[in-house]
This record gives C-alpha cells, structure tokens and sequence, in this order.
C-alpha cells in the first residue's frame, strides 16, 4: 500500500494516539574500544542522522535506534558488520541497557496506529538493502518518509518498530523483536529532541559513565 | 560533533596529519595499503601528478577532491585503528567488495566522493546504531 500524500500524511500523524513507553530497558551493543578511543557517546545518533536509517532519511537529524533485547542489538550489529566487510576478530562489544520511560511514542506494531499511514507490517520490516539502494538513487524509502514525518510531530519522541528480523524468524524466536527509534536533540546526546526528555544510560560498571 | 572534530580530537592517527601542513601522503596511503596508482584512480589524478604528493613530505593539496579524499582516509584509518586492526587487514578490507554498495570497494566508494558515508557508517556501528 503506498503512504498517502504528504498532506494527509501530516494529518494521520497528527490524529494518530502516542503511546507513553513502559519502564523497560532497551538495548545497545557498542564497540567499546571505538567508543572510549573516539570519544563517541553511546547514544551518539549523529552518524545515522547523516547517512540514513529504515526511518529516518539521509541527511537527517539525530536518529538513535535502540533494541528491545540484548540479544536482538547485538544480532543486528553482527548483521550491520558482516555487510560491511568487518569480518575480521573485533574489540569486545557490550550491551548498554538504556532506559526512556515516559517517552511518547507511535507504536507502529500495533496495527490500529499503523493502518492509517497506509504501510503493512511486511513493509516496515523489508530488508534494509531496500532502503539502502533507494537512498543510493535519491530516493527516500516510504519508511523513511513515515519517520521524518512523525519527527515533526512537536509531541512525538519516537517510534517502536518490528525489527526486520521478524520477516526473516519465525514468530516467537525471539521476545521482544522490536527496536526503539528516538528523535534526538542535536545539541545533547541524552536528550530527545521534541519534548526534551532525558535518557538514562545504564552503566553500572562505571566504565564509561561513574 | 562532526565526524572531523572527532576523530581529530582523539588521539589515532594524527601522525598523519598536521592542521597547517597537511597530510603525510605517502605513509597515511601506505598505512590503508592504497598503492599510487590507486590513490590517483581515487582522487582522478594523473598517476604523474600523485607522485609529488608521495614526496614523503607532508603537503596540503589544493584540489578539493583530493583534500577530501584524504580527509576521509584519515577518518577511516583512525576508525580502524580505535579497532586495533592490523595494517594487512585494513589493507584487505579496503578492496573487499561490500554488499552495502552493490559490490564496490571501499577505495571505489571514495572514488565516487561517498567516503564520508563509509565513515560514519562505520562510527555508527561501533555505538551500536545501524538503522535497522
């Protein structure tokens, strides 16, 4: 089903129910070496902003994607590495649990919130090399279209998505097989950008954060 | 932070580069395991031409594209070097064929003025953020 038009789009968004998050952990799994050698914050989204997400477009603002388990983050780093030619031993990950309760949220596995914007479930999870090759031609995905357009919306903080591992798992292999997509404020890695609500990252070895 | 201020703000790498001379060419291209010639494919350089720049002194190009093509072969050395990888295999890792660019090289890809793509995908799997 394609996105409506830009205009009702808006309006879908706009008329669409945010979903305050529950206090549950999400997930992510960092290359430590890279992060302390780098100086990168763990919840650094500058990157993805730039070069594109599954919902958020190249050139875009600080998207921070986060997973709903420690098994589900660090599967989609292994994917992220291995399309990447990074086959070789790396420094050790470890998996930060991150926590952003009360964030208002479009929850787009739920059917309900999602029939509006036109998208089905096997769209939101394609494989990201669909995404990819349409940003190679100057195009933006409908996914990505559907993210920005949320991002507008003054009192949304993100999205929570079906990973695209669930188009590939049968269901039930893994819990939780969902991530969690922030807006986040340019100017502060930890805080998110529409309403201004703070992050907390978990790091309870004090390793990067005492 | 921009990629830049942040790689230049660590400590990796900067023996290849000083902000008011320029680049060692010869040693941050041999570091990667990009050959002269490769490097003037990269840059679209005349092999002549690129022969100067592996004086072994440091230089600071004029041209654009191939002030930016070092730019971003010194970001993405300090990004393997945050990894710890040798030099053999970054070297490797530079001519393999990514699925995430239609089969094209890392070197291909900065041929094609996308190398700071590369680098921030790169930074962006290290925090764990890749997109989905």
């Amino acid at each position: 089903m394609p996105l409506p038009p830009t205009s009702d789009l808006a309006l879908a968004i706009t008329a669409a129910t945010l979903t305050p998050l529950p206090d549950e952990p999400w997930y992510r799994s960092v290359d430590l070496a890279v992060v302390v050698n780098l100086g990168v914050h763990v919840l650094d989204g500058t990157h993805t902003g730039k070069t594109g997400g599954r919902f958020n477009s190249p050139a875009s603002k600080p998207t921070c994607y986060l997973a709903g388990t420690q098994t589900l983050a660090a599967f989609e780093c292994e994917q992220a590495a291995m399309i990447l030619g990074l086959t070789k031993p790396r420094s050790p990950r470890v998996t930060f649990a991150i926590s952003v309760a009360g964030a208002q949220v479009l929850d787009l596995t739920n059917a309900l919130v999602r029939t509006p914007f036109g998208l089905t479930y096997g769209e939101l999870t394609l494989p990201s090399s669909h995404w990819q090759h349409l940003n190679r031609t100057g195009v933006s995905a409908p996914v990505q279209i559907l993210g920005e357009a949320a991002r507008a919306r003054k009192d949304c903080d993100g999205l929570v998505v079906p990973s695209w591992l669930c188009s590939v798992l049968p269901p039930g292999t893994l819990p939780r097989p969902n991530n969690l997509v922030l807006f986040m404020d340019p100017g502060h890695s930890t805080r998110l950008r529409n309403t201004g609500r703070t992050i907390t990252v978990h790091d309870h070895s004090k390793l990067l954060y005492p | 932070m921009p990629t830049t201020t942040l790689l230049f703000a660590s400590k990796l790498a900067t023996e290849y580069f000083n902000p008011t001379t320029g680049y060692q060419v010869k040693a941050l291209c041999a570091e990667l395991g990009v050959k002269p010639a490769a490097f003037a494919r990269v840059t679209h350089r005349k092999t002549e031409s690129v022969a100067k720049l592996f004086s072994g002194k440091f230089v600071n190009p004029k041209e654009g594209e191939t002030l930016h093509v070092l730019r971003q072969m010194h970001q993405i050395l300090a990004v393997f070097r945050a990894m710890d990888w040798s030099k053999d295999d970054v070297a490797r890792w530079m001519n393999t064929p990514l699925p995430t660019d239609e089969g094209r090289t890392p070197l291909d890809v900065l041929a094609k003025g996308k190398g700071q793509g590369l680098v921030d995908r790169l930074v962006a799997l290290a925090t764990g953020n890749v997109g989905g």
